[in-house]
């Protein structure tokens, strides 16, 4: 390293005596950080090889997931718990998806998690334009109390909350289930999008203002088109939610036709006389959804959430 | 930042006389939905906790005294220190190692980005399942390598004093990539150049990260620290609800748990009311005092 410095400047003194002053900056930065990489190649390729290890130890649950899904159901208590993968069958999936009860779910689900997430957006999407592009007392207090309204835990509203859809004749319907979600992504999508409204230059709305735009226009033209990861980032998060809600939804729907797959799924827990490959496959495919959604959310999430922590 | 306040006041200016109803239709539909499902049930709460349930609904304090004479509460608070404690602790430490890791140009980082996310977007009650046929004392694949590894009389992961550590570490396994992520947004800010200057002084990884990382991560890790502690404490109970249930004995009886169980186990709606804004008084006091903090640090 100091022999490399000392003939660098050998080499930049050369060059300023013969007159090339502008040229030595770039030299000197470019040569640099070559060096730099190229001590670290060793330690590099250890720490690249660190990360491959501790991720494939961190989805390693997903696959065993995968894996108990496709076992045979009577090598599910077999020991030592080693999978055979000369035995893996579809079965489990097969009745999975056979079986209408756990199709009733992931339909409920669905239909809980996208009305939930429509609504989160478009009510969200206008407060967070209010809060990244006005000023004023309402906008601030507004601002001030969704945020606010992330320290209050679920639990303490979910008390009165199961009283009232109760009281409104919602009880065991998936309205209710949506309700309650709603309360609780409707303030974090707002707060994410805001974040990424603000990320957007507003010279861009001011020109689809002269366009001829009204200040809706804006949002749904220009605005909402320019954050889209932000927006994809919000969605999957309020899906993602929706999807997996399960103690709100316990409360409030009884009958089996209206469950929701995280209860569906959880009604599995603690009992061994089920059929064992049935359930992880519909574990699977409950869990398939979310991660796909947030898999394509990925960059917005970056963004989104890191540009909503600057502002 | 800036450039872009005085262009809002600007544009804004030139329709001053719309603003204010302008804005209040962007806001109304979301702030209409937040009272009638947050705001007001948040009251209905409060007053709940209050109300005498015997008599002509006069005030008392009735509810207060029933649950925190309990000797779950004393419990459940000791319980919750140290759960969010671990898994605050926990999450940021993983996260920030996994941000780390994932900041350097490498083969294949968008698949790595991608693996590191997943547990995140796994649904609750998927991961408890996962997590408790892992575990399991008998049939779990994580007894069986414990014992391969000399480990024989492991406890019950989620009927011992175990207990608290396994759904700690089940929280954390679901925590870590939001701290991740936003340790990896965050180090975006951090100038390359201030970097390139530590290595030309002769800083090496650890003084780079100890001297130009960690004072430009200051204030994610601030926020992030905020976030999951109100997240953790107030809210993250579905991992204990789904393992442990609270037991053994109460050993991983949070104070959400407890105010959830109150409500909805024994059907005394009014004492979760009053449960719930103990919690709710406590997280107040603990974003006050980090507000406080975050504040004098400046």
């Amino acid at each position: 390293m100091r022999n490399d410095t000392r003939r660098s400047h050998g080499g930049t003194s050369t060059k300023d005596a013969a007159g090339h002053g502008q040229g030595q900056r770039p030299t000197a930065s470019k040569s640099r950080p070559g060096r730099i990489s190229q001590k670290r190649r060793s330690g590099s390729r250890v720490l690249t090889i660190a990360t491959w290890v501790l991720g494939l130890m961190m989805v390693f649950p997903f696959v065993w997931m995968i894996i108990q899904a496709l076992q045979p159901n009577d090598a599910r208590f077999a020991y030592p718990p080693i999978p055979d993968p000369a035995r893996f069958t579809g079965d489990g999936f097969a009745t999975a998806v056979g079986s209408g009860e756990i199709i009733t779910w992931l339909r409920n689900s669905s239909i809980v998690a996208l009305v939930s997430t429509a609504i989160s957006l478009v009510a969200g999407a206008g407060a967070a334009y209010a809060l990244a592009r006005y000023r004023g007392r309402s906008v601030s207090a507004s601002g001030f109390l969704i945020l606010a309204s992330q320290m209050v835990p679920p639990v303490v509203v979910m008390v009165p909350l199961f009283s009232m859809v109760t009281w409104a004749g919602l009880f065991d319907s998936l309205t209710a289930v949506i309700l309650g979600n709603v309360a609780f992504t409707l303030p974090v999508v707002t707060w994410m999008l805001s974040g990424s409204f603000r990320a957007i230059p507003i010279e861009l709305e001011e020109a689809g203002m002269v366009d001829g735009c009204n200040r809706l226009g804006v949002l749904f033209r220009i605005t909402l088109p320019a954050s889209l990861p932000g927006v994809a980032a919000a969605a999957a998060f309020s899906f993602n939610w929706a999807w997996q809600e399960f103690l709100f939804s316990r409360l409030v729907i009884s009958s089996g036709e209206n469950w929701v797959g995280g209860m569906g799924i959880a009604s599995f827990l603690g009992v061994f006389d089920t059929p064992w490959d049935a359930v992880m496959a519909a574990t699977v495919i409950f869990t398939v959804a979310p991660v796909l959604f947030f898999l394509m959310a990925q960059r917005g999430f970056v963004n989104s959430v890191g540009g909503g922590l600057k502002g | 930042m800036r450039t872009l306040e005085s262009t809002t006041t600007t544009t804004v200016s030139t329709r001053r006389r719309h603003r204010v109803p302008t804005s209040w239709l962007f806001l109304m539909p979301t702030m209409a939905v937040m009272t009638l499902l947050f705001f007001w049930p948040l009251w209905q709460a409060a007053s709940m906790s209050v109300t005498d349930t015997t008599g002509a609904g006069s005030l008392t304090l009735d509810h207060y005294r029933r649950v925190l004479d309990d000797p779950r509460f004393g419990n459940s608070i000791w319980v919750s220190v140290r759960y969010t404690a671990g898994v605050v602790a926990g999450s940021l430490g993983v996260g920030i190692a996994v941000a780390l890791l994932l900041d350097r140009a490498m083969a294949g980082r968008a698949v790595l980005r991608a693996l590191f996310i997943m547990p995140w977007a796994m649904p609750f009650v998927a991961t408890a399942l996962i997590w408790r046929w892992m575990l399991d004392s008998q049939y779990g694949i994580v007894t069986y390598l414990l014992g391969l590894l000399g480990f024989d009389d492991v406890p019950n992961a989620f009927n011992s004093e175990l207990a608290l550590m396994t759904v700690s570490t089940i929280e954390i396994w679901k925590t870590f990539p939001l701290a991740a992520i936003m340790f990896l947004a965050g180090m975006q800010t951090v100038p390359r150049e201030q970097y390139e200057a530590a290595a030309l002084d002769g800083a090496g990884a650890w003084r780079r990260f100890r001297y130009v990382t960690v004072p430009g991560l200051r204030h994610t890790t601030r926020v992030l620290t905020l976030l999951l502690t109100l997240w953790v404490f107030g809210r993250a109970f579905m991992v204990i609800f789904l393992t442990t249930g609270g037991g053994p004995a109460g050993n991983t009886e949070t104070m959400v748990l407890l105010t959830y169980l109150q409500g909805f186990g024994q059907f005394d709606l009014n004492g979760a009311a009053a449960l719930g804004m103990i919690v709710l008084a406590i997280a107040s006091v603990l974003t006050v005092i980090y507000l406080r903090m975050a504040r004098d640090e400046k």
